[in-house]
This record gives structure tokens, C-alpha cells and sequence, in this order.
């Protein structure tokens, strides 16, 4: 359908090819449908000294000329029935074995992408992680494991003609296979929180060697403060630059003027490093005017972690 | 029965049905005139972004939360229950099956109370801090429950308490009248009133409230359910403690699909009722339409998980349920075309009433063809959660309540008021609506298909849904919304100044056949002077045996009829 983005997966045609079907099926019967009642409704208006004709419909013989247009009906329900069972079977029952693993974390109110390491096995500490990109190799069967950290996600990429909820507590087996260069929304789909509107990130589909010049660099990549926040979520309610989000902007934080609410009081402080860790630690001992309803999750935190965030939070201007 | 009552008791604490009937429409009206300002507010937000509304200000996220969900609650729970349901079963009912009252006056007094309370607990939830739920109008846990042991972003607000309280003390009002509603056609029914010889609105009625006690029962569990995770500790749906998110899901569902058809079917009553009186005609296939209804209403308990096929529910699953969902259009198919064969030689005049039921018509096609798309499972995760699902749902629920409603008000208004409502401010009314809704709604599909996923307040962060070429299918939908909302005002004119002015109606303006229209209008106290017989069926148009009208009230003996 030309509404639609451009299909860039492998099984994404079929399900171009079944709405184009159903399309067609739907399109005879509206017209049918509805010119018959408009038809009717200009032919059998009201007439001067007109009489209406008696027609229960109780006998076969008038009842066929409903039975007719149901039968059609039976079978193109039926058809559309048949033709829907492949693309699902396909798409979310046989899941390939060949292909690479990739796992997928939903928060709110980011997208954090995990890469096996070297031992070849998801979701432990050797995991690459990689937030808000999702990057991928071309023409390869991606096989990913999607789980929600907090409330119900849902991964949706429309190019790819995929969609699946995230739930917290299950891990959900998926697959794809992208078959277009270039770079493509990710979005969720399911409500998820204030900040659900901004939870987007970017897929982007490499050629091979690409990929594994991706793989390469971050594997050796040192973690950043930068980096750490984008994953623990943070930055799905805070901007480091630009107008706040769902929580207060970090732009220019350290040594700014604050009205923060403490103990139920108002008072005016100067955001330094020991109030910047004690909003990291105990976040919602004194909140920022504003946002008195926010509600910032407690983050288990290493102190090198949090040195590192510290540092990249004084950065910003 | 004393006729001499006091204001208290004929119009605040009465037991006569009629009265409680107009009590539920004006409380569903309304809570319409919230649920529409909040769609006007968000549709704003949308075609505009950023825009100042007068009152309630900049539409902020946590405000565009709060509106989607409540406009959802107030128009399903609020508008089209009691609209549809409660107050034209309770004005229709007893009259259709020749009785005076309801089985169980009280409980119907109740019934309508316990609703009034509902309402007033939904409506005092926009005024706790924090403000309404915004969970969105399924309510899934766990965003909508305190379900995990780090505190997280969840809308564990007083708002969301009272919203599950408002939903559970509403369904016990409805289980007040749907018992009512049972009973009465069950046991009421005067001499000759066979089964078969039911205004088709009855019978609508009667397996709408079978339906609906059938299947409330797991939702008002599941609310408890969620209400004990959020305030008391349980933990039914975290998945930190053991249970499961998914398990409210179907909960919800189990209830939520069937309530589509518990909203549907008593509008099919009364458009088929309008289709008849104004084409002179029988309607077609009457018993086949009722057995068709009562095979959708069994159905009906088994296609709920198409809501959730991609939910995380096993996806073999899904087959047996994308099966059941396409099966399920061919009772409704058979019902539309049999409306549609209902034409067929008539002598079809437009008045108001008729014309609503043929905008019915025309616009329900398009949600039951669009339902077929939803149906195949392949299709839905492409559009779930898109804009394509709020189109169809939509095409499939606004021509059942606003057109549905209004053929029933434009209808028997007569009969309850006395008076005649203005015709020509009816067409007005008629062609604003229909043309606002298609405005409003058609867009929708192609920004569903342009993969516009739902409960967004701006699209700013997704590249491929921030083109000036879509904004103006939003723009456009927002302008049609408020030709819709400015086309509702010819209609509150109409129908409060017709009870002053409107012309006298008699007893039976539309010269139709069942029993409500052989009393009075307004009917009094009781109904009936004389238990009526019933000798025929309701819909006896233009029938050969008598020749003298083309019409023959139910209770009119006919040669050979003692």
C-alpha cells in the first residue's frame, strides 16, 4: 500500500500482499453494499399514492437475496482467513535458528540495545550495550530477545512491518531480516508513562563489513558518563541540551540557581556536586519546582558509575 | 399506585421507569458534553501543537494522558451504556411488552442512583492531585498498578483509585438494570406477546443484557484486583511478586469485547425499528435476525484476545481467535443486509429519525469491512496500536451510539415529551454530523497505515510522522471535529425548545405498530388503562390482509381474532 513507509524486511511483503488483498475484497463490498443502499434509497423514496410492497423475508425465495451476498461474504472472510495464517505462522511462530542474537530493553523511556560478547551469550555482563541506535548487518536473520524493565513497551518499527509488546518479567523471542541500507524509526507503541510520546530511537540497517567494524569499535569503546545515563534511562526524562522533558533539563546544571522543595519548603540553592549526587541517589528527597509529581526511580549505581556521571553532568553547559 | 406524588418522588427518588429512562439519557448527555470537550481539547493538541486552550491551558503530556483515557471511560461506561442501554431500556421496555412498570421498581430506583454515584466519583476524579488516570482507557497493569519494587513513573494517583472504584460501583448499577431488564421480558409480556412477536429493540435489549452480565463479572474482579494492587499491597499483576500483567489484560478483554456488541445491539433495535416505520415495510428476515444475534452473542465470548495478538500471548494462539474475530462479521453482515433488503420496494421517507438510521447504515459498513482487516492477525501487527485501530473502532462504535442514539431520541422523543421535534433543524443536525464524522475519522485510516501509533501528544520525535503532508490530515480531522460539535447545537435547540413549542404528537405520529404508541404521549403513570392482547407481530406494514393502512397495531384484532 503506498501509504505505508517502504517495506524493508523480508517478510514485510507478504503482509503488504494480504492488506492489498483484503483491500480489494473490501472495496467490492462497500460499493456493492452501499450502492444497493443508495440506489434503494433514490428508488423507493416516497411516491404520491405509492403503496409499499409485503415482504417478510421469512420464505427461501426472498431470503436468498440476502443469503447470496452472505455466501460472498463467507468466502472472501474465509479466503482473507487462509491467506492471514502464512504471514503469521512465518513471522511470529517459526522463528529461524540461524541468525544473530541481539537483546532489547524497553524502559522508561528509552530503547537500550544488547550485543552478546565474546563468550556468544546474551543478557550478562559481557553484553556490548548500545542505547538508542539499534545497528544491524543487512540481509541477516536478526534474532532478538525483547524485555521491558518497568511497565509495558512495545517495539515498533513500521518499515520493517514489526510490532511486538514488551513485558516486564518475560523475555519474548522475535526475528527479522532487513533488507535496505539506511536508517529507520523505532517508536513504542504501547502507553508507557508521561514521557511516552518521546520514546523513540533509530534502526539503523549496515552493510556487513560495516557491521563488524561496528562490532569491533564498541567492543573497545570506553563507557562514558554519557553513555551510562542514555542506559540506566535517564535520558528518557532529562535533555542534556534543550528545553526540559519530563523531568528537569541538565543543561548548565552544575552551579545554577534552584527553587527545589524540601521537607515540604521552598528553598533557593546553588546546584553543586553534592546536590547533583543526592538527586542521583535520593531523588525524590528534594525535587525541583515544577516537577513536584515526577517520580525518579533510586538507580543501583557503582561509584565509578556515578563518579563518571558526576563528571559528565559538570560538563554540560 | 397513588398519582399524587410529591416533586421528590415523580421526578429524584421515583420507581417509574419512564422517569428513571430520562434520568439515565440526561446524566449520559451529559457526561457526552465531557467526554466530546476532551476529544475537542486533545484534537487540538494534535492539529496544533503547543496551542493555549481557553480553561484548561497548554495540553502538556501528563494532560494529553489524562484526556485520552478519561474520553475513552466517559464515552463507553458514561455515554453509551446509559444511553443506549440503561435509559431506552428502561423507557422501552415495559411499554413494548404491554406492562406498567419494570419487575423490580426498586431496584431499578437503585440501578440509577448507584449510577449518579458512579458518575459523581468519575467527575470528582479530575479534581484530586494529581489530577485523572492516564493510563489509557484498558488501564494495563503495570503502568497502572504500584507493581514494582523500585518506585517507577507509574499513575499510582488517587485519580487512577477512584477511576476503578467509579467503573465497579457503575457495572453493579448496570447489573441492577440488566436483571430488570431480564425479568421484566421474561415474565411480563401481556397475552399474545410470543416470543416472536418482540419489537426487535427487546430482544436487542434482552441479549445485550445477557451478554453483558455474562461477561462483567471477571472486569469488576480484575478491578478489584488492580485497586488492591495500587493501594494495599498485592500482587496480582507484578511479575516482582509472582503474577502477571497479561492476566489483567484478558480480564479486561474478556469483558471489553463483548461490551462492543452489548453497545451495538440495542442500536440495531432501534434502527430497525426507524427502517421499518419509514419505508412502510416488514422487516426483513426478522426471526433469522434474531437467532443471528444470539449466535453473535455467544461468539462474542470467544474472540477477545484479537486485542492482544501481539501482546506476548503464545502467537499459536492467535490463529483459533483470528478465526472467531472473522466469523463474527457474518452475523452482523446478515443483520446489515437484511436492514438494507428492508428498503427494497418501500416507501421510504426521510424524516430525522430515518435519516440517522440510513447514516447508520453507510458508516457501520465501513467499520465491520475495516474490521476484517483487524481480524487477519498478519495485518494487526501492522496496525495495532496505530491510528488505523482508532479509525475502525471509531466507524464500528459511533455510528451504534451517536447515530443509534439519536434515531432513538429523534424517534421517540414524541412519545415522551408529546411534542414533535423540529424537522428542519434536524436535517441540519443530520448533515453536520455525518459529514464532522467522516471528516473527524476517514483520515485516521491513512495516518494508521502511514504507521501513526497511538497516545502520542506530538509527533516532533519520529521523522517519518512529522511531514507537513500528515500534519494536514490532522489538521483536517481537527477542523471536521468542529463542524461536528457546532452541528450538536441546532439538536440541544431542538430538543429543549420542542417541549415548549414542538407540535402536539397524539399518540402514534409516525403511525407505527407496537404497543408504546397505543397509549398517551407522554404515557402516564402505569401505562396501560387496559391490559392490551397482542394479535401479530410488531413490524405488519403494508400487509395485503389489511387493506385499509398500511399499518396494523399489534393490538388491533384482526378478522378471526377474538
Amino acid at each position: 500500500m503506498n501509504f505505508m513507509p517502504e517495506n524493508i524486511s523480508t517478510f514485510g511483503q507478504q503482509i503488504d500482499d494480504l492488506t492489498v488483498l483484503i483491500t480489494i475484497f473490501g472495496v467490492i463490498c462497500l460499493t456493492l453494499a452501499e450502492g444497493t443502499l443508495f440506489i434503494f434509497a433514490v428508488i423507493y423514496r416516497k411516491k404520491e399514492g405509492g403503496k409499499a410492497a409485503y415482504i417478510p423475508g421469512k420464505a427461501f425465495a426472498q431470503l436468498k437475496w440476502v443469503l447470496m451476498p452472505l455466501f460472498l461474504i463467507i468466502i472472501l472472510d474465509e479466503w482473507v482467513s487462509i491467506e492471514n495464517a502464512e504471514p503469521w505462522e512465518h513471522i511470529k511462530v517459526d522463528r529461524p535458528t540461524e541468525g544473530i542474537q541481539i537483546g532489547i530493553t524497553a524502559q522508561q523511556f528509552n530503547w537500550v540495545f544488547h550485543y552478546p560478547g565474546k563468550d556468544q551469550i546474551l543478557w550478562n555482563e559481557n553484553d556490548t550495550k548500545n542505547p538508542d541506535v539499534l545497528v544491524i548487518p543487512i540481509n541477516t536473520n536478526i534474532l532478538f530477545d525483547l524485555q521491558a524493565r518497568d511497565v509495558l513497551h512495545s517495539f515498533w518499527v513500521p518499515s520493517l512491518r514489526l510490532k511486538q509488546d514488551a513485558i516486564p518479567g518475560r523475555i519474548i523471542k522475535g526475528w527479522f531480516n532487513a533488507t535496505k541500507v539506511g536508517e529507520y524509526d523505532i517508536a513504542c507503541a504501547e502507553i508507557c508513562g508521561t514521557g511516552h510520546s518521546q520514546m523513540s530511537a533509530t534502526l539503523k540497517v549496515v552493510s556487513k563489513a560495516d557491521y563488524a567494524i561496528f562490532l569491533e569499535e564498541s567492543s573497545k569503546k570506553k563507557v562514558t558518563g554519557e553513555d551510562i545515563v542514555k542506559m540506566k534511562g535517564c535520558t528518557g526524562c532529562h535533555n542534556a541540551v534543550g528545553p526540559a522533558k519530563v523531568g528537569p533539563t541538565w543543561a548548565g546544571i552544575n552551579g545554577a540557581k534552584k527553587i527545589i522543595i524540601r521537607d515540604g519548603n521552598e528553598v533557593e540553592i546553588i546546584s553543586d556536586e553534592n546536590y547533583i549526587r543526592e538527586s542521583i541517589l535520593k531523588p525524590n528527597a528534594a525535587k525541583s519546582v515544577g516537577y513536584e509529581n515526577a517520580v525518579m526511580p533510586a538507580q543501583n549505581l557503582t561509584d565509578k558509575e556515578l563518579d563518571l556521571i558526576v563528571d559528565y553532568l559538570k560538563s554540560l553547559k | 399506585m397513588s398519582h399524587n406524588q410529591s416533586f421528590v418522588s415523580k421526578y429524584l427518588f421515583s420507581m417509574d421507569h419512564k422517569t428513571i429512562g430520562v434520568q439515565y439519557l440526561l446524566v449520559g448527555l451529559f457526561m457526552s458534553l465531557i467526554g466530546g470537550g476532551l476529544a475537542f481539547a486533545f484534537r487540538m493538541q494534535l492539529a496544533f501543537p503547543g496551542v493555549d486552550l481557553p480553561l484548561l491551558g497548554e495540553v502538556t503530556a501528563d494532560k494529553y494522558n489524562i484526556y485520552i483515557t478519561m474520553h475513552g471511560t466517559i464515552m463507553i461506561f458514561f455515554v453509551a451504556m446509559p444511553v443506549l442501554l440503561a435509559a431506552f431500556g428502561n423507557l422501552l421496555i415495559p411499554l413494548m411488552v404491554g406492562a406498567d412498570d419494570m419487575a423490580f421498581p426498586v431496584l431499578n430506583m437503585l440501578s440509577i442512583w448507584t449510577f449518579v454515584a458512579s458518575s459523581i466519583i468519575l467527575v470528582v476524579s479530575f479534581f484530586v492531585p494529581g489530577g485523572a488516570f492516564a493510563g489509557g482507557w484498558t488501564a494495563y497493569p503495570p503502568l497502572s498498578a504500584n507493581a514494582y519494587p523500585e518506585q517507577i513513573d507509574f499513575f499510582g494517583t488517587m485519580g487512577g483509585h477512584l477511576w476503578l472504584i467509579a467503573i465497579a460501583v457503575e457495572f453493579v448499577a448496570f447489573l441492577m438494570g440488566g436483571i430488570n431488564f431480564i425479568v421484566t421480558t421474561y415474565n411480563m409480556r401481556v397475552k399474545g406477546l410470543d416470543w416472536y412477536r418482540l419489537p426487535v429493540t427487546v430482544w436487542m435489549l434482552l441479549i445485550a443484557s445477557l451478554v453483558f452480565m455474562f461477561s462483567v463479572g471477571p472486569l469488576i474482579a480484575g478491578a478489584f484486583m488492580l485497586l488492591f494492587d495500587r493501594t494495599i499491597g498485592t500482587g496480582f499483576f507484578n511479575p516482582a511478586a509472582g503474577g502477571d500483567p497479561i492476566l489483567f489484560q484478558h480480564l479486561f478483554w474478556f469483558f471489553g469485547h463483548p461490551e462492543v456488541y452489548v453497545v451495538l445491539l440495542p442500536s440495531l433495535g432501534f434502527i430497525a425499528e426507524a427502517l421499518t416505520t419509514f419505508s412502510r415495510k416488514p422487516l426483513f428476515a426478522y426471526k433469522a435476525i434474531v437467532k443471528f444475534t444470539i449466535f453473535a452473542g455467544l461468539l462474542s465470548f470467544v474472540v477477545w484476545a484479537h486485542h492482544q495478538f501481539i501482546a506476548g500471548i503464545d502467537p499459536r494462539m492467535a490463529k483459533f481467535f483470528s478465526f472467531t474475530t472473522i466469523v463474527i462479521s457474518i452475523p452482523f453482515a446478515f443483520i446489515i443486509f437484511s436492514m438494507i433488503a428492508t428498503l427494497f420496494k418501500g416507501q421510504i421517507s426521510f424524516k430525522t429519525p430515518m435519516l440517522f438510521a440510513l447514516g447508520f447504515l453507510t458508516t457501520f459498513l465501513i467499520g465491520g469491512v475495516t474490521g476484517i482487516y483487524l481480524g487477519a492477525s498478519s495485518f494487526d501487527i501492522y496496525a495495532h496500536d496505530t491510528y488505523f485501530v482508532i479509525a475502525h473502532f471509531h466507524y464500528a462504535m459511533f455510528p451504534p451510539v451517536i447515530f443509534g442514539g439519536l434515531v432513538a431520541i429523534y424517534y421517540w422523543y414524541p412519545k415522551f415529551t408529546g411534542r414533535m421535534m423540529s424537522e428542519k433543524l434536524g436535517i441540519i443536525h443530520f448533515i453536520g454530523t455525518f459529514i464532522g464524522f467522516n471528516g473527524v475519522f476517514f483520515p485516521l485510516f491513512f495516518l494508521g497505515m502511514a504507521g501513526q501509533h497511538r497516545r502520542i501528544f506530538n509527533f516532533e520525535n519520529w521523522e517519518s510522522l512529522s511531514t507537513p503532508g500528515l500534519q494536514n490530515i490532522r489538521i483536517f480531522a481537527t477542523v471536521s471535529l468542529m463542524i461536528m460539535i457546532v452541528s450538536q447545537l441546532p439538536f440541544a435547540w431542538n430538543f429543549f425548545r420542542s417541549l415548549k413549542t414542538g407540535k402536539v404528537a397524539g399518540k402514534n405520529p409516525w403511525n407505527a405498530n407496537s404497543l408504546e404508541w397505543t397509549v398517551p404521549s407522554p404515557p402516564p403513570h402505569g401505562n396501560f388503562a387496559k391490559i392490551p392482547t397482542v394479535y401479530r407481530g410488531p413490524y405488519e406494514y403494508s400487509n395485503p390482509e389489511n387493506p385499509d393502512q398500511d399499518y396494523w397495531p399489534q393490538d388491533v384484532p384482526g378478522k378471526g381474532d377474538k
